[in-house]
């Protein structure tokens, strides 16, 4: 039984490229001689391809759900037009006018609606509930994240147990110091935690996150379940607006 | 100045579904572009638009999965690859599904070279939605461990936040386990292992 862990702690280090050129060498040399190990190699490599399939399935189906919300709000201007062509028609003139004259302001302005533009728009400050006179009730990350001091949040967050909050906070305070992917990846430890206290928010600023990383279709599939939840938190922050804004940057 | 790509031809949509940051474009694409003439085959042969959207679905995955395994060698257009996996794909589902009369003339393939591999296609259908079914019974930690590390490229590092485990030798366990047992999962149906080496070989 340890013989065989052992063999496949070898196997996965290989299937990993985590071995040593010398490493390498010597187990691809074994691999001539050796059955087992060939045939424990293969049945790795085959998990390891199913995970890379069943990964295909789940982007598609992501950008299937998309697509059809898309295609169901096309559908819904669809059928208004036919209901209204001759009131369209009344405005037509007029949107046209409006639409020359935002697009001359870009033309002028010489940049389109860039990520940086929605960042903008969408973020909203996460407020500690504590008054900002009142340090009593707040430990000393939160009393950072307070100050606005978010290079010293990043140093208290190197403990090792933060609560939510702090997750949050530490979060929040990567994206200050434009640290885009050590927001998502604690903004997503947090969305995993039994604790649901933070979830909408860390859903929210993941979607800020992915926006800033330029993963730009993920920050769409955070930001349109947003949208849609008039429940959720942030939904206000969320517009039709921003969709449309983000979805041209696909 | 930093002006956005577009797909303007088959050779661009597979450089943009092998690039990471653009694949998700390039699936956005092919919906746009191929899902309504595809659809229209479906529904006019006894599917239901509910029918098309999830043979498209299919359709879409196998696509990517040839490209990204080299297997795509452009010896038939895209817009003629997809219809027939398609067409095959909805001929095979009515099939099994009794609701076609047999036809012979069923595997209609536009490019020999081409067809060997939505031959496969058909064949492999099935061990797809199996192994799917097993993922979906791997525990929802151990999926996302595997799909971040193999499928989104994180390293061990990477997970240590994500997962909020104490170390990274505790996520490289934890990553070894998950493995492992789908390893076992996939293994303990011998002729599910031998299709679903088809399917992921080739």
């Amino acid at each position: 039984m340890d013989e065989n862990n052992t063999l496949d702690i070898v196997v996965i280090k290989y299937l990993d490229n985590e071995m040593s050129p010398e490493e390498k060498i010597t187990f691809e040399e074994r691999l001539f001689t050796d059955p087992l190990l060939n045939s424990r190699l293969e049945r790795f490599r085959l998990a390891k391809e199913a995970v890379k399939y069943h990964g295909i399935h789940q982007q598609v189906t992501g950008v299937r759900a998309i697509w059809e919300e898309k295609n169901a709000a096309g559908k819904m201007v669809v059928t208004s037009k036919l209901t209204s062509v001759r009131t369209m028609a009344r405005y037509a003139l007029a949107a046209a006018a409006v639409l020359l004259v935002f697009f001359l302001i870009r033309g002028l302005s010489g940049s389109s609606y860039s990520a940086d533009n929605i960042y903008q728009d969408t973020y909203i400050g996460y407020q500690l509930s504590n008054p900002r006179s009142q340090n009593n009730g707040l430990n000393k990350l939160e009393a950072a994240y307070q100050q606005d001091k978010f290079q010293e949040v990043v140093s208290l967050g190197k403990q090792d147990a933060l609560s939510p909050k702090d997750q949050l906070l530490l979060a929040i305070a990567f994206l200050k110091l434009n640290d885009s992917p050590s927001a998502i990846t604690t903004l997503q430890a947090l969305e995993q935690s039994k604790d649901h206290t933070y979830q909408q928010d860390a859903a929210f600023y993941l979607g800020l996150a992915y926006l800033k990383n330029k993963n730009y279709d993920k920050a769409l599939v955070l930001f349109t379940r947003i949208n849609k939840d008039a429940s959720h938190l942030y939904h206000k922050q969320v517009t039709d607006k921003t969709l449309r804004n983000l979805e041209s940057l696909l | 100045m930093n002006r956005k790509q577009t797909i303007s031809s088959d050779e661009d949509l597979i450089k943009f579904l092998l690039d990471p940051l653009k694949e998700s474009e390039a699936i956005m694409f092919i919906y746009n572009t191929y899902f309504e003439p595809l659809s229209i085959f479906i529904t006019q042969n006894n599917g239901t638009m509910a029918d098309a959207q999830d043979v498209f679905q299919d359709v879409v995955v196998s696509f990517i999965h040839i490209v990204k395994k080299q297997k795509y060698r452009q010896e038939s257009s895209v817009k003629t690859f997809l219809f027939s996996i398609n067409r095959n794909i909805w001929y095979n589902e009515l099939k099994r599904k009794g609701r076609q009369e047999l036809r012979e003339t069923r595997y209609e393939l536009t490019n020999e070279q081409e067809d060997k591999n939505i031959g496969t296609i058909l064949e492999q259908q099935e061990s797809g939605h199996q192994l799917l079914k097993i993922m979906d019974t791997l525990g929802a930690i151990c999926k996302k461990i595997l799909h971040l590390f193999y499928y989104e490229n994180y390293t061990i590092r990477d997970l240590l936040p994500v997962l909020g485990y104490e170390n990274e030798q505790v996520v490289r366990n934890k990553k070894h386990k998950c493995l492992k047992k789908l390893e076992e999962m996939i293994e303990e149906n011998k002729d599910f292992y031998q299709q679903l080496k088809k399917l992921l070989n080739g």
